[in-house]
């Protein structure tokens, strides 16, 4: 059993159709990566699975279990994280405090204890900042944690949110352009990391412009293009297709 | 040894044992304590207001919410012979329960959309008072009822009554405002979207936010409505939420002691103004306005920021000496 299916995934916005009948399979342990050209509707998918949005047609299970259109921070708590294309993070919160922030489903916390700060919750907390710290070391950043997140460089907010994508230890990330305008020293470091998480146990959805970096890192591609999938298979496979060429070059059939 | 003493928690100490001590210094001034004690219940009104906007919400039912817990109290002691510290609670949760409800439907709407449909919420409000409950509002409110000695029909005694509470409230907000509760708060606030990425239930804690400050609301409106011994509908109106969101603002809300310095700044003030030869208090308004504008411009994030901002430079200055003599 695929750990996500997509059966038939619709969005429409008004009269435009941002995806047209997808179906997509994850398998467990996996690295894929999902390309296509500007407004193919890739981030539509992200924002579909995470329940950002409703489908209009199609459902998504994950685990063998119907998710769709479940608000998203119960998807969450199913076991899918996902990150956003244009850097979200907590203005004002320090590296820590948002990793502390961000252990929210795994701190174990509740109100009272909280509110109250009983002996209890200090342990729980504690809990959370070894955990918060662990992370931030797997990443790369403990050495910044006690700097504010958005005064940080470009490179290590990418990094950063990454790291909130996995404080709650999910099954499923999904990373929507982890490695846009990074160098490429960094955009190799993060592809390594990526292959990390995976040996961690989590299997990964990457949505990502940069070839190079996507063809390196997944097993498997699925091509987009006006909202409908056009080619799916290994790398070397979707090199070769010419529907994904013409796509791509946007010109002749007669590429060979 | 003195250096470890906290040099915060030393000052609060201070601050509050002098507020305790008052009364007996003041016997003579029944002015001054009214103006106090209007301060403290006031605060215990801004706090509120603060923790909703805290989830990122600006609630203009803030002031309507302090008319709910005010009628609630009013009505069941006035016209039911109820004890007022029976319905001092009460007071409080029934604007907690109305804020879950009014936020189930409302709280989907950002910003802008939230404020305009509190607002309208306020209006409905007070033109119902008039009508459920007559338009002069309700007279002869008795004070609480003594408890083990304690009159409360004295200023002195219900300056110590508010005095305690808004205590009680500044400890609550405190502990939200440093626990976890606190913290996601804020991230609801700051990006809802990243909140719910990570298993935030967005909504459900911009609510409680919502119900808490509700409930400080109400169970100030009825503070204050037992100490005035009347109520009338007006007291709860648009100029009331004006001036909540004044206080607010000019005293900062990015911490809990915000409304603290906001509302001694502003309702203190007139006690001062009143020294000014041929002072008109018409010309308050005014002068609120005016110093709303200087703070946004000038003082960012109120006076709590501000204070803030102080504090640090000087600890860095503290550190630069330390330096120098290490490095002798």
């Amino acid at each position: 059993m695929p750990l996500l299916e997509l059966r038939g995934l619709t969005k429409h916005f008004g009269g435009l159709v941002a995806l047209y009948d997808l179906h997509l399979d994850v398998t467990e342990g996996e690295i894929l990566g999902i390309i296509g050209p500007n407004g193919a509707g890739k981030t539509t998918v992200f924002n579909l699975i995470s329940g950002v949005y409703k489908p209009t047609r199609g459902r998504v299970v994950f685990k063998g279990r119907d998710i769709t259109g479940l608000r998203p921070d119960k998807i969450a708590r199913r076991g899918i994280v996902r990150t956003f294309q244009n850097i979200a993070l907590w203005q004002d919160l320090t590296v820590m405090d948002t990793m502390r922030a961000a252990c929210h489903l795994v701190s174990g916390t509740d109100f009272f204890g909280t509110f109250l700060n009983t002996p209890a919750n200090l342990r729980k907390e504690k809990i959370v900042d070894e955990k918060a710290l662990e992370i931030l070391r797997f990443v790369g950043m403990d050495h910044l944690k006690d700097q504010v997140a958005e005064t940080t460089s470009h490179g290590y907010q990418r990094l950063l949110s990454i790291a909130i994508g996995l404080a709650s230890k999910p099954s499923l990330l999904l990373l929507d352009e982890p490695v846009t305008a990074l160098s490429p020293e960094r955009v190799v470091a993060i592809m390594n990391l990526i292959r990390k998480i995976r040996e961690e146990g989590t299997t990964v959805v990457i949505i990502e412009h940069n070839m190079r970096a996507i063809f390196g890192v997944c097993d498997r591609l699925a091509v987009l293009n006006y909202g409908a999938k056009i080619a799916e298979g290994s790398p070397a496979e979707i090199r070769e297709n010419k529907d994904v060429i013409v796509a791509y070059s946007g010109a002749r059939k007669d590429v060979s | 040894m003195l250096s470890r003493i906290n040099p915060t928690i030393l000052v609060t100490l201070l601050a509050i044992d002098a507020l305790f001590l008052v009364p007996n210094i003041m016997t003579s001034s029944p002015y001054h304590l009214m103006v106090l004690t209007n301060i403290f219940i006031y605060i215990v009104v801004v706090s509120g207001f603060r923790l909703v906007a805290t989830a990122g919400q600006l609630s203009m039912a803030h002031s309507a919410f302090m008319g709910i817990g005010a009628y609630t109290s009013a009505l069941l002691v006035a016209r039911l012979g109820w004890n007022f510290w029976d319905s001092l609670y009460l007071a409080g949760i029934v604007p907690a329960i109305i804020a879950v409800v009014l936020g189930r439907i409302t709280l989907r709407l950002r910003w802008i959309y939230f404020a305009i449909a509190t607002f309208a919420f306020a209006i409905l409000l007070l033109k119902g008072w008039g009508t459920l409950f007559g338009r002069v509002g309700i007279p002869n409110i008795p004070p609480p009822n003594p408890i083990g000695g304690w009159e409360f029909s004295s200023r002195a005694s219900y300056y110590y009554l508010a005095l305690v509470i808004m205590l009680v409230t500044m400890l609550v907000m405190y502990r939200l405002d440093r626990s976890r509760f606190g913290l996601t708060l804020r991230c609801v606030a700051a990006n809802g979207a990243l909140s719910g990425a990570v298993g935030i239930n967005a909504m459900g804690y911009q609510i409680a936010a919502f119900a808490i400050g509700s409930f400080f609301a109400g169970t100030a409106g009825a503070l204050h409505v037992h100490w005035l011994r009347f109520l009338e509908p007006n007291m709860f109106s648009f100029t009331a939420m004006l001036y909540i969101i004044l206080y607010a603002v000019v005293g900062g809300m990015k911490s809990f002691m915000g409304p603290v310095y906001g509302c001694f700044l502003f309702m203190g003030m007139p006690v001062f103004l009143k020294y000014i030869p041929n002072y008109d208090p018409k010309v308050e308004p005014l002068i609120y306005g005016g110093i709303l504008l200087l703070a946004v411009r000038f003082m960012p994030g109120g006076i709590s920021a501000f204070l803030q901002r102080v504090a640090e430079a000087l600890k860095g200055l503290h550190r630069k000496k330390g330096k120098e003599y290490a490095a002798t």
